[in-house]
């Protein structure tokens, strides 16, 4: 009898979804087929493989550009279509929330006179933009491309502990993970039944072309994208190509008459929807920032006019910000009255007296985070954290509790790694892709990212993180 | 998407053909240099490949003396130089990473590996006894290329602007070929049919692929008019290729550009270059 490559393989108590997974038996009976250099092998030539496909992001230094893979750890993560079917409800019921909310943020403001998330947490954020009030949008959908990031406790929990509302990136991998694969380890899928994530060009094109401006009989869709130096690039000419539309850049475009248009070799070609990959910021030097070489002059003209549809809608950041995430469970029961189907990571609103008790109360256990900031800046890990550092968090805490949130610290699930030659744990969360027209579509599965480093909780594809293909199985 | 392509893929289109056709043609002159001129006119020789790509300025500035070595090190491997092969190639890539909507994966993922392929090139790949087998590798996978591309590209307005692309680059370099024979290589009308000529057309018709088959079809000494107008990189030929690519492209520009490139005439040095020194970076 082989030895399973799995044999010596410890998760330290953590929660393994290869060990405790209902649907994870399929992968493990058939890696009890294979030794450890025959995965070795296999790997690294899918990994070089993603080299010369480019399946890359690009890091340019000063003399020359360099091509980075986006490592690919050959071990599934597998979800069962229970698991599954729990995500995908959980995270429609929280997209439909965040578009009711944006709707009526733009509008009535009926969520703000009924004081359920202080005004000027809406109202003051830097992503609140004023020009979309009024601004009615076909199916009031203003989140048509979301990526929420979940994480799995120690219990299996599965937790929201972000909304992507903006432009969030990586379903290409999710796509080109599953084709390599397919190529690499065609006797792993052999017979099992495995959600299709194929359709996610077709799916994105139909829902984009249900938001089209009313009049629109067969609406121009578009890609924009900052251009072929922009990290992302790869993901940009990826839709494109799934969708079959144009990616353009900036420069490509035009507003005259309040309607857009792209320069062709015919001459000037209506556009009725733009799939942008470029921050509201850079949009429209206009409207925003007026050094922008990005984006299209008078575009928020053509927009406003109601003859342009932009997804993600402008203004969508406000919906994804770290203070009015806290807020996410209160704000899924005001619309929908509902409880939420995926919870958030328990979060305490330090500008509440009692939140900001219980978080001074128990500073040396939990992770306070600045609300404003982005990219891990002004984190505190209480249980990491020095006695100074500790002193000075609670100063800060005291001075400007508004400013604050504190959250438990969450032990990641672990998922089987090859690393180094070896099967390690390391830590993994998810990020399903959720595409919404008139109505919402989740692609079965989604970004598995894994931190490769040793008790790493950092996933991030620019800290060392790679990426897994995600199977649902029926 | 066959009605509707951006300005900014044509010219992308344009000239990612432009630079393979450029890669491969500067491959055969420095492949025929290195096997067939290495006579008395050594120096010359390499000089002239300089002189072909009005890089004088450029490549005296940093070298000494135009050297089998310095020129093939210069035209091959050397990034900073725009003329040189793996720049080429480089521009010829990323004007495809910027064409990926459009193009299939096997075109793109040819490049890539050829292009990092050539990157990864040193000084040691280019010892003499390498240098035929590398220039070998370089043609064949230009040639595998315009393989791919025939074999996967849309037969939309975008085939028009690659075909346009290569022939224009094609007539360019011809043109350049025969000038610089006709002007600088033999100065002197008295060496007109000595065995230095000789040799010399021999090595022009190899650097255009048309050394071994176009002597069967004229068995008599190569001479200038023997440049027959049915060999693929004769100029009457490629303009016969540009003017229809450029006619359907319904662009007045592009056929006029198409056109630009004056006929050829019996004197062969007549239609040098109309577009000296044409390169962008992508």
């Amino acid at each position: 009898m082989e030895l399973s490559i799995l044999d010596g393989y410890d998760p330290q108590g953590l929660y393994c979804e290869m060990l405790r997974g209902s649907a994870s038996h399929v992968i493990r009976e058939r890696l009890a087929g294979l030794s450890i250099d025959v995965l070795k092998d296999r790997a690294a030539a899918a990994n070089a493989e993603l080299y010369n496909l480019g399946i890359t992001f690009t890091i340019y230094s000063d003399a020359r550009t360099i091509d980075r893979i986006l490592p690919f750890d050959v071990l599934p993560r597998v979800l069962s279509a229970e698991e599954w079917r729990h995500i995908e409800r959980g995270i429609i019921q929280r997209i439909t929330a965040i578009n009711l909310l944006l709707d009526d943020i733009y509008h009535d403001q009926h969520l703000l006179r009924d004081a359920v998330v202080p005004a000027e947490l809406i109202l003051g954020n830097r992503n609140y933009r004023p020009l979309m009030r009024g601004i009615d949008l076909p199916h009031k959908t203003y989140v048509n491309i979301c990526g929420t990031d979940i994480v799995r406790d120690e219990r299996g929990t599965f937790l929201v502990l972000e909304d992507n509302a903006r432009t969030p990136s990586g379903v290409s991998y999710v796509v080109e993970n599953r084709h390599m694969m397919l190529r690499a380890f065609p006797d792993l899928l052999d017979d099992v039944s495995l959600r299709a994530i194929d359709n996610y060009g077709a799916k994105l094109i139909a829902a984009l072309q249900e938001v089209a401006p009313p009049g629109a009989a067969d609406p121009q869709v578009v890609l924009l994208s900052p251009g072929s130096y922009n990290s992302a690039y790869f993901e940009h000419v990826f839709l494109a190509r799934e969708m079959g539309v144009p990616l353009v850049e900036g420069s490509d475009l035009l507003v005259d008459d309040d309607r857009v248009f792209m320069r062709t070799t015919g001459g000037l070609s209506r556009v009725d929807v733009i799939y942008r990959r470029i921050n509201d910021d850079y949009l429209d030097p206009e409207a925003f920032v007026p050094e922008s070489m990005l984006g299209v002059p008078g575009l928020m003209q053509a927009y406003r006019a109601g003859n342009l549809a932009l997804a993600n809608a402008v203004g969508t950041g406000v919906a994804d910000d770290k203070a009015v995430y806290a807020y996410m469970p209160r704000i899924i029961h005001y619309y929908l009255g509902e409880d939420p189907i995926l919870p958030n990571v328990e979060t305490h609103i330090c500008r509440e007296p009692k939140a900001l008790r219980y978080t001074l109360d128990r500073l040396t256990e939990l992770v306070v985070k600045p609300v404003g900031e982005a990219g891990g800046y002004g984190i505190t890990v209480g249980p990491r954290a020095s006695l100074q550092e500790l002193d000075e968090c609670r100063a800060k805490l005291v001075a400007d509790p508004a400013n604050y949130i504190s959250q438990p610290c969450i032990n990641l699930s672990v998922a089987p790694t090859l690393v180094d030659g070896r099967i390690e744990p390391r830590h993994v969360d998810l990020r399903p892709f959720a595409v919404t027209g008139s109505g919402t579509w989740v692609l079965p599965g989604g970004l598995t990212r894994v931190a490769l480093q040793r008790g790493s909780l950092v996933v991030n594809s620019s800290q060392g993180g790679g990426s897994k293909d995600t199977w649902v199985v029926e | 998407m066959s009605d509707v392509l951006l300005a900014r893929y044509a010219d992308c289109i344009f000239w990612l053909a432009r630079y393979v056709e450029r890669a491969e043609n500067l491959a055969r002159i420095l492949d025929v240099n290195e096997t067939f001129s290495r006579d008395g006119h050594g120096g010359q020789n390499w000089r002239s490949i300089v002189q072909l790509n009005s890089d004088e300025e450029r490549f005296f500035a940093t070298h000494p003396a135009a050297t089998a070595q310095s020129v093939v090190k210069f035209y091959v491997i050397d990034s900073a130089n725009p003329t040189s092969i793996v720049s080429a190639i480089g521009y010829a890539r990323e004007n495809a990473r910027t064409l990926r909507p459009l193009i299939s994966t096997e075109m793109w993922v040819q490049l890539n590996v050829f292009y990092n392929r050539l990157a990864a090139l040193s000084e040691d790949d280019l010892m003499p006894g390498r240098l035929a087998a590398l220039f070998g590798s370089i043609k064949e996978a230009c040639q595998t290329h315009t393989g791919i591309t025939e074999g996967t590209f849309f037969r939309d307005q975008g085939w028009y602007f690659y075909q346009l692309g290569r022939y224009i680059e094609r007539a360019d370099q011809t043109t350049r070929l025969l000038d610089i024979k006709y002007h600088l290589l033999l100065p002197s009308l008295s060496d007109v049919g000595s065995p230095i000529d000789v040799s010399q057309w021999n090595a022009v018709l190899r650097s255009a692929a048309g050394g071994a088959c176009t002597r069967p079809a004229r068995p008599r000494p190569v001479w200038p008019v023997s440049c027959c107008s049915t060999r693929p990189f004769h100029v009457r030929c490629i303009i016969a290729y540009a003017r229809p690519a450029g006619c359907s492209a319904k662009s007045s520009r592009i056929t006029r550009c198409a056109t630009a490139m004056p006929p050829p005439k019996s004197s062969i040095a007549c239609a040098a270059s109309s577009e000296r020194s044409t390169y962008r970076q992508f």
